[in-house]
């Protein structure tokens, strides 16, 4: 990405006071999205480049683990939550459009059992275990940011099952994609159980969070530490579709819904990731893996060589970011790229096209130079081991 | 994926009021489903395909340096004033109020957030031209959404926006765009023609729509010699018919020069150094899951829908004969587990007349059936959905049926 080419270059800077803002506010004063309106988060392209990475990684290890995506309206008729009597818990967080009274969807269990029961007539077709990513609409009191909006974006997952067993089968399939998926994420969250085993909740510790929770054990306490929910999950023991079984009875199967809060997921991510310099972003939703800085941009010499080492590293998956602006220094350009936790930094100025070399600094803290700039590759690709990727 | 627990179900009987093919194979092919009039759920066959094509597009607009974003599907009324479209849109906007009564709609489309959002964010740099374009949901209440996927209240878009300096600029802009959408179009196995259009309601300098034949079409065309299309009005007709094929077609993508027509009214504007004046901008609408029903009019036979290999959902299905047959069963799995995620194992307890018969109709591009008779000659059969078969040994079976496919390509 060439900072000169975005329409937003003044996005591109380390907010000032920085470590004082509370993680929902630095998202937006990094640039990442803006609010048209309060509630409703507009990405900007390094914001919707870490949505996509986190969208990706849901939707790979759900597939892994045998779930299938579909995608649900995101209208619906209220009807199939009044039917189910769970319209009172939602009340007056409903979005109603005027002419037809229907509702943007607040969640979407109702609708997906109502599909599965034109879909599932035996029960050799169960388990069904789905997921979909898509947004959610609720008419909340006081949005904060991406981390509370009325417009967010959900992983919701759900499985049909048979009977007890296999609903916790599911389940256990369940903690498991929760757990690989906040391995890749770098996230830690603690499994708390609510009202009982049925209701779990994965709570991370932010000052945001409306939701207290102790250690050792980890439970609910209304003097614990201020948490909030990036995933959970809620076991129907009833509610399914009704089905023939092998004795050939019909009988209500069970239904398991699970989900991620892909906003909360980056809200974690960015509040678990903050150092001294910045935003150390966990490798696999990292939006930058190298940075390519050119002191003086009016210097043919120096562009030259810079286009080239970033073409080098855009073909070679180093995911660099080209910061070729004129009215920066040389400490802004590379604060910059220590705040967005950038592994390293290949810097290009008139030193470096006398001597035909290019110098690197890891944000780790070695400073190396290299003779040629085609042969920088090498080195880079080894130590942020992208080679093959 | 296991088609026994893959929430995938075919259905035999067309639906009632069903007149398109691909609204009938998009319902008995289990692509998807209707939740409320006009308003469907995308079921996992169907949602393997749009991701394919969401894939493709996003490449090609990458290609052409455009940046994507996400815009919100909720916007706010006080935005659709400023141009003017609040009212003119009409009936066909769904409206709705928050807590404090303030009125929004559900984006049918994002011109205003997009000049507004331009306006707030680029006017201090100088850095047109430029591209921005998202996936979003849009909405239209239409008055009788019909052909299932083809026009529905809901529906998935891929829309771009371009900013530029001047008139010529944008001339480039558009042409870019345009020709990453003929690239994109075929690569995803779509016919279709850009043709010259009516601006309506968009307003702008110039605008092209681009027509894909189908039997659903709801727009009358021929292709001249030149290979451009020529859209038919009433009068036209006399004109043409009898003298060349005139063929119908369904709107998938639309390029609109809007020139100054949203930068003027809301305050978009641009300088260079001397006098200011309003930015010149295109937008660029291609309705994804419009092009879904349209692969499957151009690409289907009496037994169902016959993917193209680039958005196919699955590359293989691997079907067995006698699921209650162990070794079947075993090297049906082993086979499966050696292709992964590309595949789909028809491990059901059916009668093999109803897995062949589902087959064809999801239309899955490679076949290959475990059957004990092939066992016992050690052999599996490799077919093909769009005709011909071949017998591969089990020896070796992942080279050969590899280098097959290679071949095939």
């Amino acid at each position: 990405m060439k900072i000169s080419h975005q329409l937003f270059p003044d996005k591109f800077k380390v907010p000032e006071n920085w470590t004082s803002l509370q993680t929902y506010k630095l998202f937006e004063k990094m640039g990442l999205a803006i609010f048209p309106k309060a509630g409703f988060p507009l990405f900007l392209p390094v914001g919707q480049i870490l949505i996509n990475s986190v969208n990706q990684i849901i939707r790979e290890t759900a597939y892994q683990a045998g779930f299938s995506e579909l995608y649900l309206p995101l209208v619906q008729t209220p009807n199939f939550i009044e039917e189910t009597g769970r319209a009172e818990q939602f009340n007056q967080e409903f979005f109603y459009t005027c002419n037809n009274k229907l509702i943007l969807a607040p969640t979407n269990e109702e609708v997906f059992v109502n599909l599965a029961s034109k879909g599932i007539n035996s029960y050799r077709q169960l388990p069904v275990r789905v997921f979909q990513i898509a947004d959610k609409f609720r008419n909340i009191k006081k949005p904060k940011g991406i981390f509370r909006s009325k417009e967010f974006l959900m992983c919701d997952m759900i499985s049909i099952d048979l009977n007890k067993e296999m609903l916790n089968d599911s389940a256990k399939i369940f903690e498991k994609i929760v757990e690989e998926v906040f391995q890749k994420l770098e996230i830690e969250a603690v499994r708390v159980t609510k009202h009982s085993d049925h209701y779990i909740e994965y709570l991370v510790e932010c000052p945001e969070g409306d939701i207290y929770v102790s250690r050792n054990p980890d439970r609910y306490n209304p003097s614990g530490k201020h948490s909030s929910s990036v995933a959970m999950y809620f076991l129907f023991e009833q509610g399914g579709p009704f089905l023939s079984v092998a004795d050939g009875t019909n009988r209500r199967s069970y239904v398991g819904t699970y989900g991620f809060g892909i906003q909360r997921c980056i809200h974690a991510i960015i509040e678990q990731h903050r150092d001294g310099r910045g935003i150390s972003f966990p490798v696999s939703v990292r939006p930058f893996n190298s940075s390519v800085i050119i002191m003086d941009k009016n210097e043919p010499e120096q562009n030259k060589l810079a286009e080239n080492c970033y073409n080098i590293l855009l073909k070679s998956n180093a995911k660099p970011l080209f910061d070729d602006r004129a009215d920066k220094t040389l400490k802004e350009k590379l604060d910059l790229a220590d705040f967005y936790g950038i592994p390293v930094k290949i810097i290009i100025g008139k030193k470096e096209v006398a001597n035909s070399t290019v110098t690197i600094k890891w944000r780790n803290g070695k400073t190396e130079e290299d003779s040629f700039a085609s042969n920088i590759l090498s080195t880079i690709l080894e130590n942020l081991q992208l080679k093959g990727t | 994926m296991r088609f026994s627990k893959s929430f995938i179900y075919t259905r035999r009987e067309t639906p009632k009021d069903v007149k398109s093919i691909s609204h009938d194979l998009t319902i008995r092919a289990g692509i998807a489903h209707q939740i409320c009039a006009g308003h469907y759920g995308i079921l996992p066959l169907g949602t393997l395909v749009l991701k394919k094509i969401e894939n493709i597009v996003r490449q090609e607009m990458n290609n052409i340096g455009a940046v994507e974003v996400i815009l919100p599907i909720m916007q706010s009324s006080s935005l659709w004033q400023e141009s003017g479209r609040w009212d003119i849109y009409g009936e066909e906007m769904f409206k709705l109020v928050d807590r404090q009564k303030r009125e929004f709609c559900l984006g049918p489309t994002h011109e205003e957030m997009m000049v507004q959002f331009v306006k707030d964010h680029a006017q201090k740099t100088k850095n047109f031209p430029i591209i921005l374009f998202q996936f979003g949901t849009k909405f239209r209440d239409e008055k009788r959404p019909r052909g299932g996927l083809l026009r529905t209240r809901e529906f998935i878009m891929k829309d771009a926006y371009s900013f530029d300096y001047t008139p010529q600029g944008l001339d480039e802009s558009y042409q870019k765009v345009r020709a990453a959408y003929i690239r994109i179009l075929s690569l995803i196995g779509v016919d279709a023609f850009p043709i010259p259009a009516i601006t309506g309601e968009m307003g702008g300098r110039s605008s092209e729509e681009f027509l894909a034949p189908s039997s659903a079409g709801e727009d009358h065309f021929i292709v001249l010699e030149s290979g451009i299309g020529k859209k038919l009005e009433n009068e036209d007709y006399t004109k043409y018919v009898g003298e060349q094929p005139v063929l119908t077609g369904t709107e998938i993508c639309h390029c609109f020069k809007l020139s100054t027509r949203y930068s003027a009214k809301m305050g978009l504007f641009t300088n260079n150094g001397k006098e200011i004046f309003p930015a010149e901008m295109g937008c660029y609408g291609m309705g994804i899951s419009r092009i879904l029903p349209i692969i499957i009019e151009q690409n289907h036979d009496e037994r169902g829908i016959i993917w193209p290999r680039s958005v196919a959902p699955f590359e293989t299905i691997i079907i067995t004969v006698q699921q209650d047959n162990s070794k079947v069963a075993e090297i049906a799995e082993k086979i499966y587990v050696q292709l992964g995620e590309s595949a789909l194992y028809d491990d059901r307890f059916e009668r093999p007349g109803v897995k062949f018969r589902d087959a064809e109709l999801i239309g899955i591009p490679d076949r290959i059936i475990v059957g004990s008779k092939g066992l016992d000659k050690n052999i599996v059969e490799y077919e093909w959905r769009s005709g011909g078969k071949q017998e591969v040994s089990l020896d070796n079976f992942l080279e050969i049926y590899r280098k097959i496919k290679e071949e095939r390509k």
